[in-house]
């Protein structure tokens, strides 16, 4: 009526993420995601597409990858992919950088190698 | 001789006496007669005066006096002094009577006339009346017109706003990545629906079509589009019911009447309680069901509901009362408009009330003509070339190329995406350049998204190639995992759950996934 546009978004943001408006601080749009195995059957419809994507691929993917597949907001998938994380359906293989020694260390420790060769 | 003489004399001398006798007593007899004849002529002269005398008064005094007298006065006036000459005559019971009819006669007359009187009254009154309604209802039909077209004008405006300010904020939340602008715009756009949802069920009222259209859309999302108009969502529990697509011409009327269900029930259980949604497929209708755990509705109320429901009490939009409920009209206006039903019983299973909105066939359409929102990459497989193949669904499928037009275009104006080229390239890039995670996140993160989204998933939201993305998605993905991995050389990262996967997507290369989705 004001505008030929349409709205994207019939169903609003805030439901997909049922009231949820902060993703966790480790999950970014360059966060990549894989799936576990499970039941998914108590999961929401959105959350339930997201695990949907993970179905066929036999990998990780972006959480701006499934943002864009999804054609939802960033966001928005970001807090569902959060959710999901919590819920212990989707996990973070990056995390384990954490434990890992610092690039630093790691390049004094290539050097070294080098210098033994 | 002599002797017969005298006997003869003799005889006529007794005959001359007798003679003499009879005619004495016959004189006697006509004299008497005439006595009596001259009595009788005088009575009668006596009472010709007096009934002369009687009449003049009847005429001048009692007759007058009944006729001016009230319907009461009859007794007195009508006792009319008879002369003693009079009594005991038929005339003298004749003028009795008379002031009696007189009087009927008067009374008679003036009941005639008061009636009549009264008839013309009433007439004149009747027409006065009637004038007076006339008025009254073209002044009232003024009145409702004018406050329609206010009430109209306002709704609209607010209706034209409020759905700006939603597209605005559907903008926006693709535009801003950042936690704080997301968590504001969010509650922003709750208001804003809220708002939208009050607007358009006046602009309902006071006449209007909805203005907002929508292509044919799964239960599963209508009922979640209800939720985003109403406060307390959360507590809306419904299950999957993607098999049920309404015709898009009907969705936005059973989002509407199905979130003012929601929010009555929401509104009318305790602040802790859930709300169930859930479906019945019956042969003719599908049933969306609302249960609530809240007050029955008691009996007055469900009375005065479905009397709403059923159209009578959906007065006019002037007849609201001093606090309008109007939702529950409003839902009843857009079923009659739009061709389905709502129902409230009560009590249901929870003790609350159970509303439901029955669905007729004729407003269900195929699920191949869903809406353009990709299901999933993986089961958008089989049912997508069946689903192009009828005929019903390439009537949607157009209506779905301008849907998916609009969702890329607020990532056009952004200056990043247009640069950026073939999606495989560009992704594992970035992170095999800069290993460690301290990549600069803001711009990285925004040049990620845009250039993940603008190259690849353009094809992806046209219609005429789901299954060419579905697969290359995640594959792309996962070259760039395998990128990261490798970028990051050598190590050997702990975690067991992750590492098949992990190594099968890195060693074997993006193509092998590929492979493997494509069958």
């Amino acid at each position: 009526m004001s505008g030929p546009r349409r709205d994207p978004d019939m169903v609003r943001p805030y439901v997909r993420t049922q009231g949820r408006i902060r993703a966790r601080e480790d999950v970014r749009l360059e966060s990549v995601v894989i799936a576990a195995t499970g039941p998914t059957d108590t999961l929401g419809p959105d959350a339930r597409r997201v695990m949907r994507l993970f179905a066929g691929a036999d990998g990780g993917l972006a959480v701006a990858d499934i943002a864009a597949a999804l054609e939802l907001p960033p966001s928005t998938v970001r807090i569902l992919v959060s959710s999901l994380m919590d819920s212990g359906h989707l996990s973070s293989p990056v995390a384990a950088i954490d434990d890992q020694p610092d690039f630093d260390l790691l390049q004094e420790v290539l050097r070294g190698l080098r210098s033994l060769v | 001789m002599t002797e017969l003489i005298i006997a003869a004399a003799a005889v006529l001398a007794v005959a001359g006496v007798g003679a003499a006798g009879y005619f004495r007593r016959k004189g006697e007899q006509a004299r008497r007669r005439a006595e009596q004849l001259r009595e009788h002529a005088d009575r009668l002269t006596l009472q010709l005066v007096a009934a002369e005398q009687c009449v003049g008064h009847l005429a001048t005094a009692v007759i007058p006096a009944v006729a001016k007298g009230g319907p009461g006065d009859v007794g007195p006036a009508g006792v009319l002094p008879v002369p003693a000459q009079l009594d005991g005559t038929p005339l003298a019971e004749r003028l009795r009577a008379v002031p009696g009819a007189v009087a009927a006669a008067v009374e008679d007359v003036r009941t005639r006339e008061r009636a009549a009187a009264e008839r013309a009254t009433a007439h004149a009154a009747d027409q006065v009346r009637q004038d007076t309604e006339r008025q009254l209802a073209q002044v009232r039909r003024e009145s409702v017109g004018v406050a329609r077209a206010a009430v109209r004008g306002f709704a609209n405006n607010i209706v034209a706003r409020s759905a700006r300010l939603g597209r605005a904020v559907s903008q926006g939340v693709r535009r801003h990545i950042s936690d704080e602008a997301y968590a504001t715009l969010v509650e922003i756009d709750h208001l804003a629906q809220q708002m939208l949802l009050t607007a358009s069920g006046y602009s309902v009222l006071a006449g209007d079509k909805l203005s907002r259209r929508w292509p044919a859309t799964t239960l599963t999302d209508i009922v979640r589009a209800a939720m985003g108009r109403i406060e307390g969502y959360e507590r809306v529990k419904h299950p999957e019911m993607g098999s049920v697509v309404v015709e898009g011409r009907a969705v936005e009327a059973v989002v509407h009447a199905l979130a003012v269900l929601l929010d009555n029930a929401l509104r009318y259980s305790p602040p802790a309680a859930s709300v169930h949604v859930s479906l019945e497929q019956g042969h003719h209708a599908c049933f969306l069901i609302v249960d609530d755990a809240g007050l029955r509705m008691d009996d007055e109320r469900l009375l005065w509901a479905s009397d709403v429901m059923s159209g009578e009490q959906r007065d006019d939009i002037t007849r609201l009362g001093a606090h309008p409920q109007t939702g529950l009209r409003v839902a009843s206006l857009l079923a009659e408009n739009y061709g389905f039903r709502v129902e409230l019983t009560a009590p249901n299973i929870y003790q609350g009330t159970r509303a439901m909105v029955v669905l007729p066939k004729n407003l269900i359409v195929d699920p191949g003509s869903a809406q353009p929102v990709p299901q999933s990459v993986a089961r958008s497989l089989p049912p997508k070339p069946a689903a192009r193949a009828a005929d019903p669904a390439a009537e949607e499928a157009t209506e779905e190329a301008t849907a998916p037009a609009v969702t890329t275009a607020p990532a056009a104006p952004d200056p990043e995406p247009a640069p950026a080229t073939p999606a495989a390239v560009p992704v594992p890039e970035p992170v095999g350049s800069s290993p460690a995670p301290a990549t600069a996140p803001a711009t990285t993160a925004s040049g990620l998204t845009v250039r993940r989204r603008s190259p690849a998933p353009a094809p992806a939201r046209r219609p005429a190639a789901p299954e060419d993305t579905g697969p290359g998605r995640p594959a792309v993905a996962a070259a760039w995992a395998a990128g990261t991995r490798r970028g990051r050389e050598g190590e050997q990262p702990a975690p067991a759950s992750a590492d098949a996967i992990r190594t099968s997507a890195a060693h074997p290369a993006p193509h092998d996934a590929a492979d493997d989705e494509g069958h």
